[in-house]
């Protein structure tokens, strides 16, 4: 069967087509580079068509499926909750390894994000992770952010945890997504690059949640130098006052 | 921003692999073209070096799961797989063949990415894991679920 499996997909190949229309992009988008700064986006003729379909009926998908908002929760768990217009989680992602774990222990979809969220951070997998007075971040990306801020900001999340509520630019989504990270983390990767930390996306994938936060409050508070090669093996341990035995991005963490 | 002869190159050595893993994603040509043009503009402007092939090729192989993803959810699409998306090969592939690749298609999503790197593309499950953000024990569960899925709709007599 290993071999069957091996030859079935190997009969499937790109056809010219297909690469004779990634060429012509490209080469298309180099041309346009050069002439404007209008960039012509694929899906942009989709999401029209889209559009069209709603109005001519297709309406549940429109109300129920499409996402419009998302909505992070780090702690250091990462979880992405994807949003509907009526602000119903229609889908849960665990963004690294603790993620998977914890959802594995809660169900999300269908919920009201707020419900979603109090759920989450209330869920005894989660509550493993929130000790030593460890704070949520909850990173919301929606045309109405603040609205939602409102609601976070009202709820458990802020009150019993005091944790941050924040919302990100809607470009970040897909930038965030290509490095595998969540909304939030991949906030405080930007903010750390514009100070000169030096790290990478695939560094920040690797430190815990905890270092990351604290890491960006030394430089908020004057901290000029980058990050040296010695410290991120460190801050790759763990968070401090767990003494390296509680958050880990690389190995398996079992909750049982 | 890489070169247009590095570009081409690329083309050529990873364009299959990207339709491949488009099709146990997306329902027809259109989509995969889409994609292709996605990950492939992501590449030219990739300004970071690789360190290999291999890490160039898992990096391609991570953003197109992430082309498939982020289209599927910004367009309704159906989950179920229609033979339109086969129907360049209908003509070329034996029926034995035909039959796997539409059963394989026809698993749940999260088995047949894990499926699909291994069997085909040879990643071992800690590779898998390292690529895809899960525990190597989930991508062991994956596969082992997976494999019992296609011994069941192929007809149980097959070692797989």
């Amino acid at each position: 069967m290993y071999d069957e499996i091996r030859d079935a997909f190997g009969q499937i190949h790109a056809t010219d087509k297909m690469k004779r229309s990634v060429s012509e992009y490209l080469s298309g988008k180099e041309q346009k580079t050069v002439k404007s700064s209008f960039r012509f986006r694929p899906y942009a003729l989709a999401s029209a068509c889209a559009l069209l379909l709603i109005v001519a009926g297709v309406g549940n998908w429109y109300f129920w499926e499409m996402p419009v908002a998302y909505v992070s929760v780090d702690v250091n768990p990462s979880v992405e909750l994807t949003l509907n217009r009526r602000n119903r989680v229609t889908d849960a992602e665990g963004l690294n390894q603790d993620g998977e774990a914890v959802l594995e222990h809660v169900q999300l979809e269908g919920k009201d994000y707020l419900e979603a969220v109090e759920l989450l951070i209330e869920s005894d997998a989660m509550q493993a992770y929130l000790v030593e007075n460890e704070k949520p971040t909850v990173t919301v990306v929606s045309a109405k952010a603040d609205e939602l801020l409102t609601g976070l900001e009202s709820s458990i999340v802020a009150t019993h945890y005091q944790g941050m509520c924040r919302s990100a630019e809607i470009e970040t989504v897909a930038s965030a997504h290509d490095c595998g990270m969540s909304l939030g983390k991949y906030q405080i990767y930007q903010l750390l690059a514009e100070y000169g930390s030096g790290l990478t996306t695939e560094d920040c994938q690797k430190i815990p949640m905890c270092q990351l936060q604290q890491l960006l409050a030394q430089y908020e508070s004057g901290r000029e130098m980058a990050v040296e090669n010695q410290e991120l093996d460190w801050l790759q341990n763990g968070c401090a006052h767990h003494n390296g035995g509680h958050h880990h991005q690389g190995n398996s963490h079992h909750m049982e | 921003m890489r070169g247009e002869q590095e570009v081409e190159q690329a083309i050529e050595l990873y364009s299959d692999m990207i339709r491949r893993i488009c099709l146990l994603h997306l329902n027809n040509h259109e989509d995969t073209e889409d994609v292709l043009q996605e990950v492939f503009l992501k590449y030219v402007l990739h300004s970071v070096g690789f360190e290999s092939k291999e890490h160039e090729k898992a990096w391609l192989i991570r953003v197109t799961l992430n082309a498939c993803k982020d289209l599927k959810r910004k367009l309704f699409r159906h989950s179920t797989v229609p033979l339109e998306v086969l129907s360049e090969e209908a003509a070329s592939v034996v029926p034995e063949q035909m039959e796997i690749l539409e059963t394989v298609l026809s698993l749940p999503a999260k088995y047949k990415d894990v499926i699909y790197l291994h069997y085909y593309e040879g990643y071992t499950a800690k590779e898998i894991g390292t690529m895809l953000h899960k525990k190597e024990n989930t991508v062991y569960s994956l596969l082992s679920r997976g494999r019992e899925l296609l011994k069941q709709k192929l007809g149980g007599g097959r070692d797989v």
